[in-house]
């Protein structure tokens, strides 16, 4: 029912392409991140909460059709519904019906709740498509509580030293999940603009990440209207720091806060003092706990370490496992 | 401390621990994988991302279970000589498991006999709270910052010293990628030679010889520095050695004792060997 083609994968009977690599007639879009949701689609599908961002990203006039989680639609006897995918707010998997095959599009996600995104759900399903971002055994996520402890201790000793801190992370979901979880009695935190737009589309849809400064027009303005940043926790994208944008900050203390950071060889990645494990994607357990919820019996690894997880599956769980790759140069925004 | 571990755990404090007897890393490879039941290909592909296996056995052991104590480590040193190989790989894996990532890379270091701890220290000033350090058990303080280690390194340089003297400084390397094809980065630097009255000053019993050894085997002239034939191995023991981004290697030490000239051409360390002993980046927080 779900074939794999250049474009990505694609429903012939429901002539629907899911996260398609170029320009189709109809899209459906798992969650907002620029690796899934391209520009130039006729029509996209997407989860409702998806939608703000996607319009952010991809422009205002783009012909968009949202969707809740549970909700079904039927396209040529397909019938396709959308399921929490726990990766940032919006994201779905996707699940296929048509003359009693089901498949399951997994997109991004993690099984833990972050509290944040609506939580995953198992599906059943008889094909089951999964990501593999992080399908190595050295990937064991620790209870975010835990992370966050981490990282308010580290902003707090940075402020009592009078020292800003930067903190890493990627505008949508990261971002969200971090300023959702900061110790506000340590200081105030600051947003960079790619922060702040999602920010604010994402609380009109009704999320809630407590109070921050939107630092769109500059750090300096910031300064400059008499707010101390030294004891502040700046949230910014990576590529703001090879930018004037940070230069106000002065000598500030740096984090990371990403997956990769589980490994020691991440912790030189950009010169950071600090780097907190903490992913948006399932850890090898969380892997291998949706592989076996979803009760399926052929299952389609792509994104990732695809080889080492199909492998796995096929020798040690006794599955029907195969590696369904995107094109190399396809990078996970996390 | 509850087993979803809000409170932020302090090091393992191993000052002082010598391992019974030495575990090469391969043996712990086995063992974790029998007890895991984790197909070794799966922990070689870890190996390979990660960098070093090391520290893809601390990683695949997940988040710490349990609780292990310094005198639950102190009993097993001293039961391990009566132990099946079988009860040695159940306890080794219960430690590790119950330990912390960062606890769990010293503790395999410790058992392969790279990372050396307080009292097998000879003649260390307490600097960095090894030998200085008193009071029992987990109430010690460790700095984890700064190690000592024991490696075998290669002679890669000499740099003759003083006029009236015959000394050498001598670096030495370590190796990287494997050892048929390796290449070496100087890592350790120490001098030998005699004073004025002839007396070896590094205290090496074959010190005079390996002055004869140099001056027969000196290479090209790079500035001050004379290339020797990389062919000798030495077995080093070096005192606080710690992270520096100013040197090729990674880390530096800030004392290296040539503990014997080992007549002998293989059998070279990695330089991951040392870098296993040092915390990892993010498990290190640098003041600044």
């Amino acid at each position: 029912m779900v074939t794999y083609t250049e474009l990505g994968f694609y429903c012939a009977q429901a002539d629907l392409y899911i996260d398609p690599l170029r320009r189709v007639a109809k899209a459906l879009v798992t969650h907002a991140h620029s690796d899934h949701a391209r520009p130039g689609m006729q029509h996209y599908l997407c989860h409702s909460d998806s939608v703000g961002i996607l319009k952010l990203r991809l422009g205002q006039r783009i012909s968009v059709q949202s969707m809740g989680y549970g909700e079904s639609i039927w396209m040529n006897g397909v019938e396709v519904t959308l399921f929490p995918a726990g990766h940032v707010p919006g994201s779905a998997q996707v699940r296929l019906s048509y003359r009693g095959e089901v498949w399951v599009i997994t997109g991004d996600y993690k099984t833990v709740g972050d509290g944040l995104s609506p939580a995953w759900v198992s599906v059943r399903c008889h094909h089951l498509v999964t990501e593999s971002t992080f399908a190595l055994p050295i990937f064991q996520w620790r209870d975010q509580r835990l992370v966050f402890d981490e990282i308010n201790a580290w902003w707090r000793g940075n402020a009592a030293a009078g020292r800003p801190s930067v903190l890493l992370g990627y505008s949508l979901g990261k971002a969200q999940r971090i300023l959702k979880y900061l110790d506000r009695s340590v200081g105030e935190v600051v947003c960079h603009g790619a922060i702040s737009a999602s920010n604010l589309v994402l609380e009109s849809a009704g999320f809630d990440f407590g109070p921050w400064v939107d630092a769109s027009e500059g750090l300096s303005g910031i300064r400059a209207a008499g707010r101390v940043l030294d004891g502040s926790l700046v949230v910014c994208p990576p590529n703001a720091l090879r930018s004037a944008w940070i230069t106000p900050l002065g000598n500030y203390a740096l984090a990371n806060c990403s997956g990769w950071m589980a490994v020691s060889k991440s912790g030189d990645w950009g010169g950071v003092d600090k780097g907190f494990v903490m992913s948006d994607h399932a850890d090898w357990p969380q892997l291998l706990e949706a592989v076996r919820a979803s009760g399926a019996e052929h299952v389609h690894v792509t994104h990732g370490f695809s080889e080492t997880l199909s492998r796995y599956l096929r020798e040690t769980m006794g599955l029907d496992a195969d590696v369904v790759e995107q094109a190399m140069w396809e990078r996970t925004e996390e | 401390m509850g087993k979803d571990g809000r409170m932020m755990r302090t090091h393992f404090n191993f000052i002082g621990l010598e391992a019974p007897q030495k575990v090469s890393m391969g043996k712990l490879k086995l063992w974790l994988s029998e007890s895991l039941g984790m197909p070794l290909w799966l922990i070689a592909e870890s190996q390979r991302f990660a960098g070093s296996l090391n520290e893809a056995l601390a990683l695949v052991l997940g988040a710490p279970e349990g609780e292990v104590s310094r005198l639950d480590i102190e009993q097993g040193f001293a039961q391990w000589g009566g132990w099946t190989d079988g009860e040695r790989r159940a306890w080794v894996f219960r430690v590790l498991v119950s330990m912390e990532v960062e606890d769990r890379r010293r503790f395999m270091a410790l058992l392969n006999g790279r990372l050396v701890t307080g009292s097998a220290l000879t003649g260390m000033a307490g600097r960095d709270g090894a030998a200085a350090s008193t009071g029992t058990g987990t109430e010690m303080a460790e700095n984890i910052a700064s190690v000592s280690v024991k490696v075998r390194a290669v002679l890669l340089y000499v740099r003759p010293m003083g006029r009236s003297v015959l000394q050498y400084e001598l670096t030495f390397g370590l190796r990287t990628g494997e050892e048929s094809g390796a290449s070496y980065v100087g890592c350790f630097k120490a001098v030998v030679g005699t004073d004025e009255a002839g007396v070896a000053i590094h205290g090496l019993s074959d010190e005079l010889s390996l002055l004869e050894w140099i001056g027969s085997n000196l290479g090209e002239r790079i500035g001050p520095i004379r290339g020797v034939k990389v062919s000798e191995v030495f077995e080093l023991h070096c005192d606080g050695v710690q992270w520096s981004k100013r040197h090729k290697a990674g880390f530096k030490a800030e004392r290296v004792s040539v503990v014997s000239w080992l007549r002998d051409t293989v059998g070279v360390s990695g330089l991951w060997e040392v870098r296993d002993c040092l915390p990892r980046p993010q498990d290190f927080v640098q003041s600044g």
